[in-house]
């Protein structure tokens, strides 16, 4: 009995329900205004999410860079402390120098061997050399000043020193006021500080004792260190390098010695000798015929009538050494764009925008999903949602590439876009609804993949500061600006970029 | 509810692989009653069932770039919707799973009053059962499942399906019993 109870009632429950639909309440509209709270929400997270993912990458990227900066910047600070400290005692040599043509020529020897020391202390490179006992200092001395880096005290000094120099030379020893003038000369506490470290190579050397001379050229290298701007000091630093440090007098006098032969051969020497040394000032060199590097971007998407919009990137670079100071910069970079027009600020050119209206309201009328058959909705928001692939090509000029990696860039891009998505928002006029159509917008989203390259349409301009991080990465800080040449998209839609490119630029190790 | 002239099911299923809003809207509406009605028999209330309706249908415009057009939309939205009703109460099965294994009692049949139940009748009857009972009932009645796809939904034994299932039956005919009598 239970189980013909049970079976008509589960025929009858499976009759009942088994193509039963319910759109009493509440009905599909209603329910699909619902849907509609939430769905869009879920769907537009995914690029919220990127973009924090982007941008949480370039913040860790920032944060590392800035912390091995920090960590690598001890080391810097013993080669770039004693920089003001060079650049004073250069003032103070001028200043010297200044006054030792002002004091005419009677005091042209002592003058002179008071300039040697100068110069010995500015270079920072070779004070045994230039002040020992009168033979080594007297010869050598001559091509080392004529070799300085300032050339009008060199000429002021070479040539009244040639002749009388070897009656210089025990002037040089007796010239201990000399460092003391120059404390005179030079008003700056650093200047006085200078003195305590550079002018310690000056002070074994007067002593003419020849078992102190080893350490003053053991300090060479450091002083070297310190100044790579001029010529001579690195030129007198490789040749020192190059030759052992432990022997010092003979080396440094046959480098001494050498420019007493003919001048370009001398030069020749020094500059051959320098090709063949690594300096140890250059951690970062710059002779890598291609450089790679990847980036990331955080930049607002702007275009006239739009929202600006933060958005971000990523991508890698390589850099082709054309020249000396110029590169050839390319690359690929993965960026999106997201651009927000209201009703009065749509672009232009997205004539089908203001077309669409009619044409969904018409269909929408067939379909019998809007009651009012004058209703028309009116575009109320425009969005452009576009995943791009940017190929730059642009010529970026090192302003010092051996010293650091300050630069300015310029070049177009060309490229693709993965995804396009434009998104037109209606809505109904109040009039609309007066006349019966529902309160509601409506959303028509357009999607394409791959529609089409675009060949150089857009301007790029950019600055970069590089900083280094170890031997042979650098991190680079580089404002960026794209200016729209053309449209872009299949919508053509015009807009360009501002933003921060974050980049690691890195070379293989020296073999 | 059909769909819009000119337009067929399959059509509007094509477009919403597309992303279209519209066709998306379409769609929803086509299937919104259809969906409903499996939703209301699963679910507490009409709000309810709404929102479990819009979570599934949220589900299925996600997922439907992997749906195969070959098949049945109807099954696949059906699957889409029992699942999505069932997740939403699992906190209720979960409470109720104990409850009223014993307190059924044996019920006298009245045959005659079957094949008037209307569809608001039988969901009357229904929405006096407990959640885990109401539940097994839906999928193995009304759906087909099996007892031990049940089991697996429901993360319960099989058995306990089976007992389930049995008091359902035994409180509805207990119920359909006091109704008649009520109208006799």
């Amino acid at each position: 009995m239970d189980e013909q109870l049970d079976n008509d009632l589960n025929n009858r429950i499976r009759e009942v329900f088994d193509n039963f639909e319910d759109p009493s309440y509440p009905s599909a509209d209603e329910g699909w205004l619902l849907l509609r709270n939430k769905f869009p929400e879920m769907e537009k997270k995914r690029p919220v999410a990127r973009l924090w993912w982007a941008s949480a990458a370039a913040a860790v990227l920032l944060f590392v860079g800035a912390g091995l900066w920090l960590l690598n910047k001890p080391q810097q600070s013993q080669t770039t402390a004693s920089a003001p400290i060079k650049k004073a005692q250069e003032q103070a040599t001028v200043a010297d120098s200044s006054s030792l043509l002002a004091t005419k020529q009677n005091s042209v020897i002592k003058n002179s061997s008071d300039a040697l020391i100068t110069d010995s202390s500015t270079n920072n490179s070779l004070p045994a050399s230039k002040i020992q006992t009168g033979k080594l200092a007297a010869k050598p001395v001559i091509p080392a000043i004529a070799n300085g880096n300032n050339p009008a005290y060199a000429n002021t000094i070479t040539k009244p020193v040639q002749q009388p120099l070897t009656k210089a030379a025990p002037d040089t020893n007796n010239s201990k006021p000399n460092p003391a003038q120059y404390a005179a000369n030079s008003t700056t506490p650093v200047a006085a500080g200078s003195k305590a470290s550079i002018g310690m190579p000056v002070i074994p050397a007067k002593s003419t004792n020849g078992v102190q001379q080893p350490a003053p050229v053991v300090n060479a290298p450091q002083y070297a260190v310190v100044s790579p701007v001029t010529n001579a000091s690195k030129s007198v630093v490789a040749s020192t390098s190059a030759n052992n440090n432990t022997a010092p007098v003979s080396s440094i006098t046959q480098q001494a010695k050498g420019p007493t032969q003919p001048k370009a051969n001398s030069m020749e020497a020094l500059f051959a000798s320098e090709s063949k040394t690594p300096k140890p000032d250059e951690k970062y060199t710059d002779d890598k015929k291609v450089r790679f590097g990847v980036y990331a971007a955080t930049f607002f998407n702007y275009s006239k009538g739009s929202s600006n919009q933060v958005n971000a990137g990523v991508g890698f670079s390589s850099d082709i050494k054309l020249s000396k100071n110029i590169k050839l910069s390319t690359g690929l970079a993965l960026a999106q764009n997201t651009l927000s027009y209201n009703s009065n600020t749509a672009p232009l050119n997205y004539a089908s925008a203001a077309a669409k209206p009619q044409a969904l309201a018409g269909s929408y009328d067939k379909e019998n999903l809007f009651s009012a058959n004058a209703a028309f909705p009116v575009l109320k928001n425009y969005n452009a949602n576009l995943v791009g692939l940017d190929i730059p090509l642009n010529l970026k000029y090192e302003f010092n590439p051996q010293k650091n990696d300050t630069y300015i860039s310029a070049g177009l891009s060309s490229g693709t876009f993965i995804n396009e998505a434009y998104t037109s928002v209606y809505g109904y006029t109040p009039s609309s609804i007066a006349a019966g159509a529902s309160q509601q917008t409506t959303d028509e989203t357009t999607r394409k993949n791959f529609n089409g390259f675009y060949f150089a349409k857009t301007l790029n301009v950019s600055f970069g500061v590089g900083y280094p991080i170890g031997k042979n990465n650098r991190i680079i800080i580089e404002p960026f600006l794209k200016y729209p040449l053309d449209g872009l998209g299949s919508q053509q839609l015009r807009f360009g970029a501002g933003g921060l490119n974050l980049k690691l630029n890195f070379t293989s190790p020296k073999k | 509810m059909h769909p819009p002239l000119g337009i067929t099911e399959d059509e509007i299923i094509s477009q919403c692989k597309t992303g279209s809003l519209k066709y998306q809207e379409m769609l929803y509406k086509l299937f919104y009653g259809y969906a409903m009605g499996i939703s209301l028999r699963y679910s507490l209330n009409r709000d309810d069932a709404l929102e479990a309706v819009n979570d599934a249908f949220i589900k299925v415009f996600n997922a439907i770039h992997s749906y195969n057009i070959d098949r049945p939309f109807k099954a696949w939205l059906r699957t889409i919707v029992v699942n999505t009703a069932i997740d939403r109460r699992r906190k209720d099965l979960k409470f109720q799973l104990n409850v009223d294994l014993d307190n059924a009692a044996p019920l006298s049949s009245n045959v005659g009053t079957v094949d008037n139940l209307n569809v608001q009748d039988i969901l009357k009857l229904m929405k006096e059962l407990p959640a885990i009972q109401l539940t097994i009932f839906n999928l193995y009645e009304i759906d087909g499942y099996n007892h031990d796809e049940i089991a697996n939904m429901l993360t319960i034994p099989v058995s306990s399906s089976r007992v389930y299932l049995s008091r359902a039956k035994e409180r509805l005919r207990k119920m359909l019993r006091t109704e008649t009598q009520n109208h006799g």
